[in-house]
């Protein structure tokens, strides 16, 4: 229905036209269809009911104002980028629309809020079970499959994870960038403290042992709204391409929740692309070029039409080095401080973890390739501010000279006296050193703050965080503190 | 709970064409600026027939011209089914643009993967240029010695446009090795200078592009030249596999000097 126009369209339609078309079109939709297209742009008052047309406009000139508040801080080039951002928000509320039309055959029998279920408490849906109601034996495979739990300590087992991730993980065949997580950050990722072997779990075909399908749970605390829980993160659901007609992925989830369910967990957290039952927020990537050439020959980002390679080179150029006094790799011994810094910080949000300090230390150590983390400390010795990001390169498929982009991820950012422009320009700054060539933050914490003047520019992939077993309403991405690999 | 372990869903291939056919419906929106008006009838025709079935509105009068031809075509397709309609939908969408599938997933319009992996979002402006109204700077830029070929005049070499470049600036900004080739045969200065007094070596030195930089040195492109603010191409070289090409250049020719 949303494309009704659409194929006769003017033939001097211009951008602008079609992003009014794409908003009247949202206006026009069904009081149903337009709660899910409010919630796709992103509403402002989780609280107020997103149901007419006008409440709908009132958003979307929201969203225009703040876009433009935000580039009166900054350069004017991603101006752009923040049209083309709310231009997508519209087209992803109108395919999020489309996708509520579908049944969710899987996920209409699982424990998550329905689709357009308005939700005001904060609160399980299931109550927990006693661990004799719960199912003893795995869930069946189809046949000639079989279980297993995977040893990522055990080279050959690490080396098969991997190849089954990077041949597979994007599922787009014709994709231009795969993920390459590397065995070193898949050992690290999945064995924070407290992990448990049984939750990496594997599906082998039985006459020939090799891994087609995988799974993952790791522990952690996390706090939505006032209410801390106890979950896992869910994170690495893989099936070998040749299996995707077997539904094996509702299978993996089955036997990952009975499993984490049996030591006495019963919520977890998920992030995933596609729209499922149901995103507590949607949250969008966006990239800042720190080797445009590279990733123009990549075509992982695109001159304007009327940009130079010249300018564009001149334009994402950083300083040699980081700029702010005290600003340094963190060590060992800033441990616990910086765990103080954070944790008191991460208070602010909606949805965040609730490190312990030993997974502090974990995750924020610094590991060669895989994470990094720095810190500001004053003249007294205290620990001010702290900025961090992961390594996630890509390989880029089909290309005669670069086979990979190597790729910075935002992790978690704290400013209490640093600026937010100084400390992660001088974040931008250690990853160009370390020859990455790109640096990707999604718009979660008080990213947006820095994006514009920094030069990022909008992604085109949105990513959407969810909850098992747990109800409460949906938040902003700036409510957000939580990243997940 | 479960009356199965394996959830028996629905019909694959039916789900598949439906994700193709709504991607495919996403990308004529994007598009349809460009496509000639008789494929965009045909499409809408197609549309219509998929997603509302056969045709049974009555027929608008004469007078409605182009509701009357939008109505005509939607009635040729008679009992064709929905999904039959869909696949056709697809199947002319990628007869107008085999590589549409390319532009979606760079372009936008991933809600269906699990992992999701962003790349920066294509400048709005890109997809939205009509193939008529192309100048030769834009074939330049989108590398298209082709249709420079056809279109190129003399008078066109030494043309600045509204960024103050001239095609040679263009073509070497973005390592057009094949454009710069034909351009040079064709005449163009190899030491043209731009609005603010740079070379197309200071260009390709400045970007960093080898290819275009050795091309150009071949040439015997003069390194001495300053821009406007007084700087040679070494000045403003990226990086220091550029500087030191330049700086072996230089010694390369005041050794042949000397000589």
């Amino acid at each position: 229905m949303p494309n009704e126009n659409a194929p006769a369209a003017n033939p001097d339609d211009n951008s602008e036209h079609e992003l009014q078309q794409k908003a009247k079109e949202l206006a026009t939709a069904s009081e149903q269809m337009l709660a899910s297209a409010v919630a796709g742009l992103k509403l402002k008052e989780p609280g107020s009911a997103p149901s007419t047309s006008n409440s709908n406009e009132n958003e979307s000139a929201a969203a225009a104002a703040e876009h433009s508040t935000l580039t009166k801080n900054g350069a004017n080039i991603p101006s752009d980028s923040s049209k083309q951002a709310l231009l997508q928000a519209v087209t992803d509320a109108v395919a999020l629309t489309r996708q509520q039309a579908k049944k969710f055959t899987f996920w209409s029998t699982q424990p998550v809020p329905k689709l357009n279920e308005m939700v005001t408490t904060n609160e399980c849906i299931e109550p927990n079970k006693a661990i004799a109601e719960i199912r003893a034996e795995p869930y069946t495979l189809p046949s000639g499959f079989v279980w297993v739990t995977l040893d990522v300590n055990d080279a050959s087992d690490l080396k098969e994870l991997y190849t089954l991730l990077n041949e597979n993980y994007v599922e787009d065949d014709d994709a231009m960038f795969r993920f390459d997580y590397q065995p070193e950050f898949l050992k690290w990722s999945l064995q924070p403290p407290g992990w448990k072997r049984d939750w990496h779990v594997g599906v082998r075909v039985e006459k020939s042992n090799k891994l087609v399908g995988f799974i993952s749970a790791i522990p952690s605390k996390l706090r939505a709204y006032e209410k801390v829980l106890k979950v896992v993160d869910i994170n690495f659901l893989c099936v070998h391409k040749k299996l995707r007609s077997k539904r094996v992925a509702p299978v993996l989830i089955r036997e990952i929740t009975r499993r984490v369910n049996l030591k006495g967990i019963f919520q977890a957290a998920y992030t995933a692309g596609v729209v499922l039952p149901t995103p507590v927020s949607t949250c969008r990537y966006w990239h800042r070029s720190l080797n445009p050439k590279k990733l123009v020959d990549v075509r992982f980002s695109h001159l304007a039409r009327n940009m130079t390679m010249q300018r564009t080179v001149k334009l994402y150029k950083l300083p040699d080095q980081p700029k702010t006094k005290g600003y340094r790799r963190i060590t060992s011994k800033d441990m616990d401080k910086a765990h103080k810094l954070l944790e008191e910080y991460l208070k602010r949000f909606s949805m965040c973890p609730v490190f312990t300090r030993e997974e502090f230390r974990h995750w924020f150590t610094p590991k060669e390739g895989i994470v990094d983390c720095f810190v500001v400390v004053d003249e007294k010795g205290n620990i001010t501010d702290l900025t961090s990001y992961y390594c996630l390169p890509s390989s880029v498929m089909h290309h005669p000279v670069h086979k990979t982009v190597r790729a910075a991820y935002s992790f978690y950012n704290v400013s209490t006296k640093t600026p937010w422009l100084d400390l992660m320009n001088d974040a931008l700054i250690s990853a160009r050193n370390v020859q990455m060539d790109v640096y990707n933050a999604l718009d979660l914490m008080e990213n947006k703050k820095f994006f514009v003047p920094l030069k990022f520019g909008a992604g085109d992939g949105n990513l959407q965080y969810y909850l098992y077993n747990w109800r409460c309403p949906s938040m902003q991405p700036e409510d957000i503190a939580l990243i997940l690999m | 709970m479960f009356d199965s372990d394996l959830e028996i869903g629905d019909d694959e291939e039916q789900q598949e064409i439906e994700k193709l056919f709504s991607m495919a419906t996403a990308h004529v929106m994007r598009k349809a600026n460009v496509y000639d008006a008789r494929d965009l009838l045909e499409l809408y025709a197609l549309y219509k027939q998929a997603s509302e079935g056969v045709c049974v509105t009555p027929r608008p009068s004469i007078l409605q011209m182009k509701a009357r031809s939008k109505w005509n075509a939607w009635h040729e397709l008679g009992d064709m089914s929905c999904a039959d309609a869909q696949r056709a939908y697809v199947e002319k969408v990628h007869k107008l643009d085999p590589h549409w599938l390319d532009a979606m997933s760079s372009g936008g319009g991933k809600l269906s993967g699990w992992v999701v992996h962003s790349i920066e979002s294509v400048p709005i402006e890109e997809t939205n240029r009509p193939e008529h109204l192309k100048t030769l700077f834009d074939h330049v830029k989108e590398n298209n010695l082709q249709r420079l070929r056809e279109q190129l005049t003399p008078a066109d070499l030494v043309q600045l446009d509204d960024q103050g470049m001239a095609l040679l600036h263009w073509a070497t900004d973005r390592n057009a090795i094949e454009i710069i080739e034909y351009l040079v045969k064709c005449g163009a200065n190899v030491d043209q200078r731009d609005a603010e007094q740079q070379t197309p070596l200071h260009y390709a030195a400045s970007c960093g592009h080898v290819e275009a930089l050795r091309y150009l040195l071949t040439l015997n492109a003069d390194m001495d030249l300053r821009d406007a603010d007084g700087q040679t191409c070494i000045d403003v070289a990226d990086d220091e596999q550029i500087c030191a090409m330049l700086q072996a250049e230089l010694q390369l020719r005041k050794g042949t000097a000397d000589n």
